[in-house]
């Protein structure tokens, strides 16, 4: 039994010194967010700090309006996520459940786009949007993404074992209407997967860059990573603001993880199982 | 047609969306103007001034300043513009001149009028012959040292190089190593126009009659051998220091002499009171160099094409008062640390090294509007001598085949305008 | 399916209603922003499309024999290929091996999970920005490491050779969470009483890992590997935050070409012919992949 405690031992070790080796640039982002700048760019580099200072967070809102950003950020991701997550659910419910003409070519179309890289479509859709006139308005930024594929994809197939049809029966037997037990049948019996999905999505949207890059134009529309990289261009020389400001960025989506790490880890694996 | 149903559909089920963004009412009373400019208050201090000096004589006239990120902002200004949106005042710069003069409104000025009071105001005309953009100020690259290295290192004002050979000795005494590593160049020179400037010292044009790049000319080879020494042979300089660009290693005190534009010494002492430095002329690669670098310049702001008349009556108004304006018309020349396009104030400026190295090297200067493509092209083809190791031929050919798209003609004429344009190959 | 015996008059049309409403808004989604653009692009990529020239003329096959000339594409995508087979595999070994660590450890899991899970959640725009300056030359992180060990002028990202390799390096950290976490739940399908009863049998743990923990985790494994590669196809703000392409081409990607092209010189119609081609490489290798796994249901 020594041997197996003693690889159980090694495989821990192991892990910790991973785990710490992956938590070093934060670690690191964080102690030089405290550095005064002459000591950032001193070489030989250091990694405490030789004289610690606060400049750098006292000074965050004057030039990166931190919660306008982060407003911005928040309404995009939500209005996304959960429009997003209701049609998954009313287009998976209906694909999963219902026999009609045109199911089976829906369904492909959903998984052909699940595999076709979105690029393809960016270039067109720019010019779409630009040709409707919503450039700089955030429809332009909500509107492609209205259906998931990937979303729709994943109710389906839960939704097919996951809500049994005896119920959906029973229910119309009482005389419910469709969108009734869509809504207070199949909806409560999907909480978990729809915790998943709006994990996932949320993660998706919360990070998205190039889209919201290309059709924004004013500050004040600029989501969070829009902003970051913004300033990173407007102040190439205050290194301790960028770090700031990064660590800033990165804080809160750490601090709600904290909050709600087991929904977290049930999303991320639900999305993997089929 | 179908499609067109369908969109209608979509539009009004996203109309509940569309609520939820927000709306900017325009007040009734007083004309609204939106004005793009990449920088802010600090940056652009002579501009925001500017603006809100028309603005208290004007007090039905109301700037909206939006401000963007220098890159992408020439990347959206065309495009917004061309689309019929956009701003209706915006910053315009020579690089971008080509793609920005479609979607502006011409001044309603002579150019023959202009051409008593300003230098050069015809470079950019539009289709009727008029002005669209006049220049406000001329400017450059200069060089700046670094005045604390430069004492280390035992030398005085005596040593300011005038040609490059002079310069790499001198970058010599002042290279810091540690090991086989340079941790302070002598000289930092990662900026796309070291290349395009020294191409042209040697008299040798950018761009042929047909509109082809004269990159792969002798002339570039001769430059990128040049850099070649400097990074492998003499070793005063590495083109990573400060993230390949010099501005940002002088900054950070890894460079000791940068090839730089005058538009940095006031960004320089903004941003760091202790760095201790001084500007000179760009050194020659030969004493009878027909070019010695690139005259910049700073343009009066553009107008859209989208304009109502009454905006654009009002936006003519505000051009004339800037160039009418002495204090305004200085201070953007000092912002710049350029010479101001009025030939009254010429020589009114302040008093900097920066502006004395830029009007002693005036009139060696080709007035010259680079398309974007180029200067990325001619930096990457640094970055392959220098950094990659590239054979000087392979990089040249790279360059070449990626310019095959590119419209240059745009450089060919403004080389043939150059008043030493005869000297030019 | 079940048929629906008993329904009155209001049922029906309420399930007609509903097939109908999901019916009109994935056609319309689908042929305004999916299928319709898919299309558009590919017929796009036939013309001289520049919006700043307003322009759209057929040009028959231009585009695609400037690009097929065009070194800087075979580059690029010799480079995406590169950075694709090299993240994957990074990302699917290393998920394993820590999925299967974590999942034989008893005390601190939640903790040492959450360490390798932190980086899949924080913005991808942050942490290009803070590992740009990890790996600056000469005051960076890294340097300091390796200078503890004596070696120095090691340049990362402005190196030809290490700048695409220490990109690569810091996708893996920021992603290899993900799958560590796909992994782990599918650990928990792997049946306990098997694997009991293979102990029994004598079998020993490469046996186990290799004849019932791989097979069960079969189609996770299909799963991460395909959705990892049609994205790693699609990399583009770490590169259009750390290195713009440089040094010289040495990281330039397929979607940083696209960008360049479409959004910086206006060549859409350019930029098409490249979407169509990275569609049809992407389209390739998942085809191939399926041919591989064979059967794995997706």
């Amino acid at each position: 039994m020594t041997k197996a405690k003693l690889s159980k031992g090694l495989i821990f070790t192991l892990l910790l010194i991973g785990g710490i080796a992956m938590s070093i640039p934060f670690i690191w982002l964080l102690f030089s967010s405290f550095k005064h700048n002459k000591e950032i760019i001193g070489y030989p580099p250091t990694f405490f700090p030789e004289t610690f200072t606060l400049t750098h967070y006292l000074n965050l809102n004057s030039r990166f309006n931190i919660g306008r950003y982060f407003m911005n950020s928040v309404f995009l991701s939500t209005v996304k996520t959960v429009l997003a997550v209701y049609t998954s659910l009313l287009c998976g419910y209906v694909l999963a459940k219902f026999n009609f003409f045109l199911k089976n070519f829906l369904f492909k179309i959903v998984l052909f786009t699940m595999m076709v890289p979105y690029i393809i479509t960016v270039i067109p859709v720019y010019q779409m949007i630009t040709d409707f006139g919503w450039k700089d308005q955030y429809i332009a930024i909500i509107a492609p993404t209205i259906l998931s594929s990937f979303g729709i994809f994943m109710m389906r197939q839960y939704i097919k074992t996951g809500v049994p049809d005896e119920l959906l029966e029973a229910a119309r037997i009482d005389g419910a209407g469709e969108f009734r037990i869509f809504h207070t049948i199949v909806i409560p019996l999907c909480v978990n997967m729809i915790s998943a999905l709006t994990i996932f999505l949320f993660l998706w949207n919360w990070e998205d860059f190039l889209w919201p890059y290309l059709v924004l134009n004013t500050q004040d529309k600029f989501p969070l990573a829009v902003a970051l990289n913004m300033f990173s261009g407007q102040n190439t020389t205050n290194y301790g603001g960028l770090f700031a400001t990064s660590l800033v960025t990165i804080l809160p989506v750490v601090i709600v993880y904290f909050m709600f790490q087991k929904r977290f880890v049930e999303g991320i694996s639900m999305s993997g199982i089929k | 047609m179908k499609k067109v149903l369908l969109v209608m559909g979509l539009v009004l089920m996203m109309s509940v969306v569309i609520f939820a963004g927000s709306v900017t009412a325009a007040s009734e009373e007083s004309e609204e103007i939106t004005v793009w400019i990449p920088g802010d208050e600090v940056e652009y201090s002579f501009f925001y001034n500017m603006f809100e000096e028309y603005e208290k004589v004007n007090e039905n006239v109301d700037f909206k300043i939006e401000q963007q990120p220098w890159g992408d902002y020439w990347t959206k200004l065309p495009l917004e513009l061309q689309s019929g949106r956009g701003p209706e005042l915006f910053m315009a710069h020579t690089a971008y001149s080509d793609v920005l003069l479609p979607n502006s409104k011409e001044l309603p000025f002579e150019v023959s009028e202009l051409e008593k009071r300003f230098n050069n105001p015809g470079i950019f005309l539009g289709e009727n012959g008029r002005p669209v953009f006049i220049p406000l100020v001329y400017y450059g690259a200069v060089m700046y040292y670094n005045l604390d290295h430069w004492q280390e290192a035992g030398l005085t004002e005596e040593d300011v190089p005038a040609t490059w050979d002079q310069l790499e000795e001198v970058a010599q005494k002042l290279t810091v190593y540690d090991g086989d590593k340079v941790v302070r160049a002598g000289f930092d020179y990662s900026t796309w126009y070291t290349m395009a400037d020294l191409i042209y010292q040697q008299g040798q044009g950018l761009v042929d009659k047909n509109g082809e790049t004269t990159i792969d000319s002798e002339a570039g080879v001769n430059v990128l051998e040049r850099i070649k020494k400097w990074e492998n042979d003499l070793r005063i300089s590495d083109f990573t220091l400060g993230n390949g660009s010099p501005e940002d290693s002088f900054l950070r005190y890894q460079s000791s002499i940068i090839y730089g534009h005058a538009w940095m010494a006031n960004w320089f002492s903004s941003t760091d009171e202790e760095l201790n430095f001084k500007a000179f002329p760009i050194p020659v690669w030969s004493e009878d160099a027909p070019v010695v670098t690139r005259a910049d310049m700073e343009l009066t702001f553009g107008i859209s094409k989208n304009v109502t008349d009454k905006q654009y009556e009002v936006l003519v108004d505000f051009t004339e008062f800037v160039l009418n304006n002495d204090q305004i018309m200085l201070d953007i020349a000092n912002g710049f640390s350029g010479v101001s396009s009025r030939k009254d104030l010429v020589g009114k400026g302040k008093d900097s090294s920066t502006i004395k190295a830029i009007n002693s090297q005036m009139d060696k200067m080709i007035p010259m509007v680079f398309p974007r493509e180029y200067e990325t092209v001619i930096r990457q083809t640094m970055e392959e001598v220098a950094v990659m190791d590239l054979s000087i031929e392979e990089a040249l050919n790279n360059a070449v085949q990626q310019l095959s798209l590119s419209d240059l003609t745009s450089v060919n004429y403004y080389e043939n305008n150059y008043e030493h344009a005869e000297e030019l190959k | 399916m079940i048929e629906i015996k008993i329904k009155t008059n209001s049922q029906m049309a309420s399930q007609k209603a509903l097939i109908i409403l999901v019916s009109v808004l994935m056609i319309s989604f689908y042929s305004v922003f999916s299928i319709g653009p898919m299309i558009y692009a590919f017929v796009g990529s036939f013309a001289d499309w520049n919006p700043i020239k307003d322009t759209f003329q057929f040009i028959q096959f231009n585009n695609y024999i400037h690009l097929f000339n065009n070194q800087l594409f075979w580059k690029s995508l010799k480079n995406t290929i590169y950075f694709v087979a090299v993240v994957v595999t990074g990302r699917v070994v290393l998920g394993f091996l820590i999925a299967l660590g974590l999942n034989s450890i008893r005390k601190y899991k939640s903790m040492m999970r959450s360490l390798y899970f932190l980086p899949v959640i924080m913005p991808i725009v942050a942490v290009a920005l803070v590992w740009k300056w990890l790996y600056d030359p000469n005051i960076g992180f890294f340097q300091m490491v390796l200078s503890a060990f004596g070696i120095t002028n090691v340049k990362f990202l402005f190196d030809p050779d290490l700048a695409l390799p220490s990109i690569m390096l810091m996708t893996i950290w920021k992603d290899v969470g993900y799958a560590v976490i796909i992994f782990l739940a599918g650990l928990m399908d792997v049946p306990q009483s098997i694997i009991e009863a293979s102990e029994i049998d004598g079998a020993n743990k490469r046996q186990q890992l290799w004849n019932i923990i791989i097979p069960t985790l079969k189609p996770t494994l299909i799963f991460v590997i395909i959705t990892s590669i049609i994205s790693y196809f699609q990399t583009f703000t770490q590169i259009f935050i750390m290195t713009k392409g440089g040094p010289g081409t040495s990281t330039h990607v397929l979607l940083y070409m696209i960008y360049r092209e479409a959004f910086q010189y206006y060549r859409f119609g350019y930029a098409s012919a490249i979407t169509v081609c990275l569609f049809i490489v992407i389209m390739i290798v998942t085809f191939i992949q399926f041919k591989i796994m064979k059967g794995g249901e997706v």
